[in-house]
């Protein structure tokens, strides 16, 4: 199956390779994370800032045309929060080379472009463009609050907000507006500064390429060490017990949005944590699960009603869009299935069909190169080194007591729901 | 069984094609080392199909809009329960969807394919359409309809369609509303699963790591102990559409901080199929990349005044009967980016496009398509949905190398005109 093979470059950056030729593109990934400090809206800025502009390309246009020269490979940035790290994704995709007949080395042009995009920046009176900075910044405020524009985005962040108000896991990854908004230049450039010397760099590879030869390339592209002074990561902290909140708002919206946490206790290195993915699998993981066989094909709901786990967290996660003259009915019917669930009332069919989803998700991810490098670096995040087949043969060995107590454990933190004020009343129905 | 293998050098795949005694179609697509297998099967259906011939009459009639979209749902409805239960039960993902121009039944695992396949046909073979199932999708398909009411980023699109069409189905939506999905009845649903059902109107792509003469086989035998109705021309009846636009601007208010924006080109080049709809298609992406892609000066200038940011988005919708070329996102000043855009077409109308702009569009589409590959699931739905109108989509990178500057010049000047343009846009209340 898919695994990376790890390699360090000659100034000590590690580099994560996987040759395969399933694809017809090359994929490379560069993580940087630091802890999720107070300052977090600066280091969700500073990768759009240094994709503005660098030194061999100075402007986005330059930039821009010089990835389209690259086949067109396609240049991303992401932010994550990946346990209590802080992660920023620079994503480069490119076509495989040997599918091409241009005589260019592809892969180490696109490597050297990468390179220069996060070590070799633009400079102008000892930081960053003012031009670059102000506009990012702005695109940044826009994205935080654009949030606002996706209901079910904007209650799953409330909900969490809510349940972690006072701790940075409350904290939009892409930052805070207010804290955007005072970023100066100078600012911006002593963070980077920091990264640069205490952030931890990792990179990983996919694609039709030979270990040996991409970590040479590495060494040449990125010709500096990184990250020399880097501090361990914190292990993850699990919600404390306190009582149920009840969180309500309103918006002229035509359904509502009702997000439920609970609390399990459990985090990733505990015994039950493959049993609480097997819990979330059977309680509202998939279509077949109590949820979604509940809320919206017996009683007709909602269009979709899951659940999700927030692995760090060991926090569950239900969601739900219904209307808001539905909300009593829905919440006794989630909680029926709570109740089934501590009664063990899963049938061997739901137990089977539960496992194969999961096993099924596990196995796909090897066709998905960049979504298995993500995983592959979460769990090194999260001091985990096992692979899919592991946690596949892990989950087969779940046993239903052990769901059982997991069950047990679920505690409703927060209920948060979004009241919508342009329903026609009609349009619901109790069952 | 007669098989033909089509080979693909640019991209090493092969697909291997048979038409079925029923009529149906099957595309296999052997995808070497991948651990998921793919099989969607497809029709000739959607939301715009609401006049047609119905079976046993001579005129064209009307249903009730949404009613592709319900039939969608209610198949999946069994004596024994959802079919969809049994694709859990292999431990595979099912799903299905409907446009405004197919509808399409889908799974993906990782093991029992042949199980899933089996399944996949037998279940989209085999309605079952009651009353009570009927009244009782309703509910749901009302939620999904108030779900995308409240998507400000669809509300901006379909009133832009409204804005370009006057007529042509296309401007509604797709699920109808909950008027028009209240008036469907099981007899309604026989009669478009009759219509549009029929495995000549339809087209099954399978793709994964499998043995291509297996799987044919196994498609081959399962269809051939089925029993079909000779099949029957489908005559659809589309309204006639004006080239001009119906309303040129249309301004909503809703519960959001950023406004939204759609700016809309209509296509005047209609009526084509096959070789000239693909070159069309991929003629108006190459245009698109050139004079608003991330390098082009227009984005540039764009995003460095905050008026659009990285969501922003540009598409060319191509049919036979019907094309129209969108450009959506966030602004905060939607009046003066479609100032701008417009007056950079303008201008590029009259320079027209460099040759280096050109080559690097060209270029840069190439190796776009070839990460496209990676999405196993798209890729096959692209085969289905371009089998339809009479277009091989692996032979994308092949039509990019016979266009030339001069045809992008001409797609220019022809296409992004004020005159087909609408606009519509999404304020803050």
């Amino acid at each position: 199956m898919a695994s990376f093979q790890r390699l360090t470059t000659e100034h000590g950056l590690a580099v994560f390779v996987r040759p395969t030729i399933q694809f017809k593109t090359t994929t490379v990934q560069m993580f940087i994370d630091r802890p999720f400090a107070d300052d977090y809206s600066l280091f969700a800025l500073l990768p759009h800032v240094l994709k503005r502009g660098n030194a061999a390309y100075p402007d986005s246009l330059a930039l821009e045309r010089r990835f389209d020269q690259l086949y067109g490979a396609t240049f991303d940035v992401t932010t994550h929060r990946l346990a209590e790290r802080h992660v920023v994704e620079l994503q480069l995709e490119l076509a495989d080379q040997s599918l091409l007949t241009d005589s260019e080395q592809l892969f180490s042009a696109a490597l050297d472009t990468l390179a220069g995009i996060v070590i070799r920046p633009l400079i102008q009176d000892g930081a960053f463009n003012r031009d670059y900075l102000e506009q990012e910044k702005e695109a940044q405020i826009r994205a935080i609050e654009s949030v606002y524009n996706d209901k079910a985005e904007y209650a799953h962040q409330r909900c969490l907000q809510e349940m972690f108000a006072g701790d940075p896991f409350s904290r939009l990854a892409i930052g805070e507006v207010e804290q955007v908004a005072a970023i100066t230049a100078v600012d911006l450039w002593q963070l980077y500064q920091s990264v640069l010397q205490q952030a931890n760099f990792q990179l990983f590879i996919s694609g039709n390429v030979q270990p040996e030869q991409v970590v040479e390339l590495c060494a040449r592209a990125f010709d500096r060490p990184l990250g020399t002074n880097r501090q361990a990561a914190e292990p993850s902290r699990l919600p404390t017990v306190r009582p149920t909140r009840e969180v309500q708002e309103e918006q002229p919206v035509a359904q509502g949005k009702l997000v439920l946490a609970y609390r399990t206790g459990i985090g990733r290195h505990d015994a039950l944590f493959l049993p609480l993915l097997v819990y979330n699998g059977l309680f509202g993981g998939y279509g077949h699960s109590k949820l979604f066989q509940n809320v919206r094909e017996r009683a007709s709901l909602a269009y979709d009603c899951s659940s999700d786990l927030i692995a760090t967290k060991g926090v569950v996660l239900v969601e739900a869009g219904i209307s808001s003259a539905d909300l009593d009915a829905a919440r006794a019917i989630i909680d029926q299935q709570l109740a089934a669930m501590c009664r063990r009332e899963w049938s061997d069919e739901e137990w089977d069909k539960t496992l194969l989803a999961l096993q099924n998700g596990l196995r796909g991810l090897a066709d998905r190169p960049t979504r298995l490098a993500l995983t592959h670096f979460d769990r090194l995040v999260n001091g985990q080194d096992t692979s899919e087949e592991e946690l596949i043969a892990g989950i087969q060995q779940v046993t239903h007591e052990q769901v059982l107590t997991v069950a047990r454990q679920l505690q409703l933190d927060t209920a948060y729901f979004l009241r919508g004020t342009t329903e026609d009343e009609e349009n619901s129905q109790c069952n | 069984m007669q098989l033909s293998e089509q080979f693909y050098p640019g991209i090493r795949e092969s697909v291997y094609q048979t038409v079925l005694p029923s009529g149906l179609t099957v595309l296999a697509m052997p995808r070497s080392g991948w651990s998921r297998y793919y099989g969607v099967l497809m029709t000739r259906y959607g939301s715009n199909d609401s006049q047609f011939v119905w079976p046993g009459q001579t005129e064209a009639r009307a249903v009730p809009d949404g009613i592709a979209h319900f039939l969608e749902h209610q198949l999946f409805a069994k004596p024994w329960g959802s079919a969809d239960e049994r694709f859990a039960a292999w431990g595979a993902n099912c799903n299905a969807f409907t446009s405004w121009t197919r509808t399409a039944y889908l799974f993906s695992t990782t093991d029992h394919f042949t199980d899933c396949l089996s399944h996949l046909i037998d279940f989209v073979y085999d309605p079952y359409f009651t009353a009570e199932g009927t009244a009782r999708e309703q509910g749901i398909i009302e939620q999904e309809i108030d779900m995308f009411l409240d998507e400000p980023s669809w509300q901006v699109h379909l009133n832009l369609l409204q804005g370009l069409f006057h007529q042509h189905p296309v401007r509604r939506d797709i699920a109808g509303t909950a008027e028009s999905v209240g008036q469907v009845s099981k007899q309604l649903l026989d009669v478009c699963y009759q219509t549009f059902y029929q495995p000549s109107n339809m087209v099954l792509v399978v793709v994964g790591d499998f043995n291509v003469q297996e799987v044919m086989q196994q498609i081959d035998h399962q269809m051939a102990a089925k029993r079909f109705v000779a099949p029957s021309k489908v005559t659809r009846l589309y309204p006639t559409e004006p080239e001009s636009i119906h309303q040129a601007e249309t301004t909503v208010r809703a519960s959001v901080r950023t406004p939204l924006f759609a700016l809309g080109f209509k296509d005047r080049h209609v009526g084509l199929s096959g070789e000239a709809l693909f070159r069309q298609q991929v003629l108006t992406e190459l245009l698109l990349h050139a004079v608003i892609g991330k390098s082009s000066p227009l984005y540039q200038k764009l995003y460095a005044e905050g008026l659009i940011d990285g969501g922003f988005e540009s598409s060319y919708a191509g049919h036979p009967d019907h094309g129209y070329t969108t450009l959506q996102g966030e602004s905060k000043d939607p009046e003066r980016l479609r100032g701008l855009i417009c007056e950079s077409f303008d201008c590029l109308q009259q320079t027209g496009i460099s040759e280096e702009s050109f080559l690097l569009s060209r270029r840069a589409l190439h190796g776009q398509f070839l990460q496209s590959l990676n999405g196993l699931e798209n890729t096959a739905n692209d085969l289905a949905d371009g089998f339809f109108d009479g277009i091989d989509f692996l032979r994308y990178p092949d039509v990019l190398t016979e266009l030339t500057l001069a045809d992008l010049n001409r797609r220019l000047r022809e296409h992004l005109r004020p005159e087909w343009t609408a606009f519509s846009q999404v304020l803050p209340l």
